[in-house]
């Protein structure tokens, strides 16, 4: 186990930021901690590389209390969002940094420090760039420098605060697989945290959802996303239909039929209750059956590789989008205005307010 | 100027003497261009990143291996243009140093002051050739002074 937080809580003034977290990373994991700004999910990342203190808890790395350990004590990298690189030095000087500031018994000798900063610009293929300076460098190249900074020390862990961000979409999108590329080259224990799911259902082995100050869930991203543990998961990860409406004796009732039997509810009371359903688990058909209902087509949008419906269906309380593939919407010609029938056989409703 | 008083009543208790001394002149003449340290090099220090001293620490520096290596390289261009804007105010700058200084000749005597002087004697000839000379030194300060500035840019970029 690399990574072990016990019962980690902080409070700020007015607000808990991290309410009793525990949390195991196994040895060369990369896993995404995942939720809306503000739900503590930085400070938790702080606090594990020393630049926080939690009031409470303790942080176990590879089996060394650290927890009052200083930041420089911890042997972590850390990638800020804003890359952090110093600008009045050169890009082989930011990567050198770590190791020329070691204590002189510790420190490799000028030829080592400088073998291993080229080993490292050659992973991150910025090799070309050791003379430059960050000033001269691209988002994408100067946050590949701050990490074979990172890593130029040999962390244990390496953590990444929302690393991608501040990318433009088609740097963000080809950095994030090249960095998981480059984990699976170099096996480090690695947290990143982002708010974004799509990046941490393409990057992570395994994704921690947090919100206000806790873990919501926890699991591979085809587990929280195939089975959310509750409304607010099934509601971040991902586009989803939100039906509220009153669930009675098991059964939602919403619309004009919707699926019976539901596990996760049972009893006679009245709750109130939502309804989840992803678009891409909507079916449309001309035809009708027992099974689905009518509803009318009031916007069709070509959204790249998918098609977005938006239908509207009697005895549903806002309008419901649905996504088929170009094939399916060129077979069942569809147009606007068109009379269809909606399948919502995957449905799952939560009871409980819901609030994000 | 205020604080140029304060001084030269509260250094006795501290046994200091600065009161018609030359070190008078250097203690007057930093609370004059001291201001101007502090203005140029306050909004740098302002805009820095936390982050950059936490990567800093992250790596493994100690608070002093940052400052030497990070903060001050980062600091040393608003540094230096405090200090000539300072070097060409205390250049002129003779009121203040009469207060703390006296003006002892040949001991606690300062140029601004001998052309004042000069003049006041209606000696022209004499207070142009301390202006001359005063000008020249202060046009090598600030040549050296911008030399430094330029070839520290150059590094830089």
């Amino acid at each position: 186990m690399s990574i072990e937080l016990r019962n980690i809580t902080k409070r700020f003034p007015g607000y808990t930021a991290l309410d009793n977290i525990s949390l195991k990373v196994a040895t060369g994991e990369l896993v995404a901690l995942l939720g809306p700004s503000g739900c503590g999910k930085t400070t938790l990342l702080r606090i594990i590389a020393g630049l926080e203190t939690a009031d409470t808890g303790s942080i176990i790395l590879e089996n060394r209390d650290t927890t009052n350990l200083p930041a420089r004590s911890k042997n972590v990298g850390f990638v800020f969002q804003h890359y952090a690189l110093f600008r009045r030095l050169n890009v082989f000087d930011n990567v050198a940094f770590g190791l020329s500031v070691k204590p002189a018994a510790e420190r490799p000798s000028k030829q080592e420090i400088a073998d291993r900063v080229m080993h490292l610009l050659k992973l991150v293929q910025m090799d070309w760039a050791a003379k430059r300076y960050p000033s001269q460098l691209s988002g994408g190249q100067r946050q590949r420098i701050a990490l074979a900074r990172a890593l130029a020390v040999n962390p244990k862990v390496l953590l990444l605060d929302e690393p991608f961000s501040a990318l433009d979409a088609k740097v963000r999108l080809e950095l994030r697989r090249w960095l998981r590329k480059l984990h699976d080259e170099i096996h480090v224990t690695s947290i990143f945290v982002t708010h974004d799911q799509e990046e941490a259902l393409e990057l992570a082995d395994r994704i921690v959802v947090i919100n206000k100050g806790k873990i919501e869930q926890e699991g591979t991203p085809q587990e929280v996303y195939d089975h959310p543990a509750n409304s607010f998961v099934y509601n971040f990860l991902g586009n989803v239909n939100v039906f509220h409406g009153r669930v009675r004796n098991g059964k939602v009732v919403l619309g004009q039929r919707l699926p019976d039997e539901h596990r996760e509810l049972n009893g006679h009371e009245v709750k109130t209750g939502q309804a989840f359903i992803r678009p891409h688990d909507i079916g449309i058909s001309r035809i009708r059956n027992g099974n689905n209902h009518p509803g009318v087509i009031r916007d069709i949008r070509l959204t790249g590789s998918q098609i977005t419906l938006e239908l509207e269906s009697a005895g549903f309380d806002r309008p419901i989008e649905a996504e088929i593939s170009r094939e399916s919407w060129r077979n069942l010609e569809l147009t606007k205005g068109d009379e269809v029938f909606i399948t919502l056989d995957k449905v799952r409703v939560f009871t409980g307010d819901f609030e994000i | 100027m205020a604080t140029v008083a304060l001084l030269a009543v509260v250094e006795p208790r501290f046994g200091i003497e600065l009161a018609n001394t030359p070190s008078g002149i250097v203690v007057a003449l930093i609370f004059i261009g001291f201001p101007f340290v502090v203005r140029t090099v306050q909004p740098v220090i302002a805009e820095l990143e936390s982050e950059i001293e936490e990567a800093a620490q992250s790596l493994g520096a100690n608070r002093w291996q940052t400052f030497r290596k990070i903060l001050f390289p980062h600091l040393f261009p608003a540094l230096l243009t405090g200090v000539t804007l300072a070097f060409a105010r205390s250049i002129g700058e003779y009121g203040s140093v009469i207060f703390i200084a006296g003006n002892l000749p040949f001991k606690t005597e300062i140029a601004p002051l001998m052309i004042m002087s000069k003049l006041d004697q209606f000696d022209y000839d004499g207070a142009s050739a301390v202006a001359f000379v005063l000008l020249l030194i202060s046009f090598i300060m600030l040549l050296v002074l911008n030399g430094v500035q330029r070839w520290q840019q150059k590094a830089y970029r």
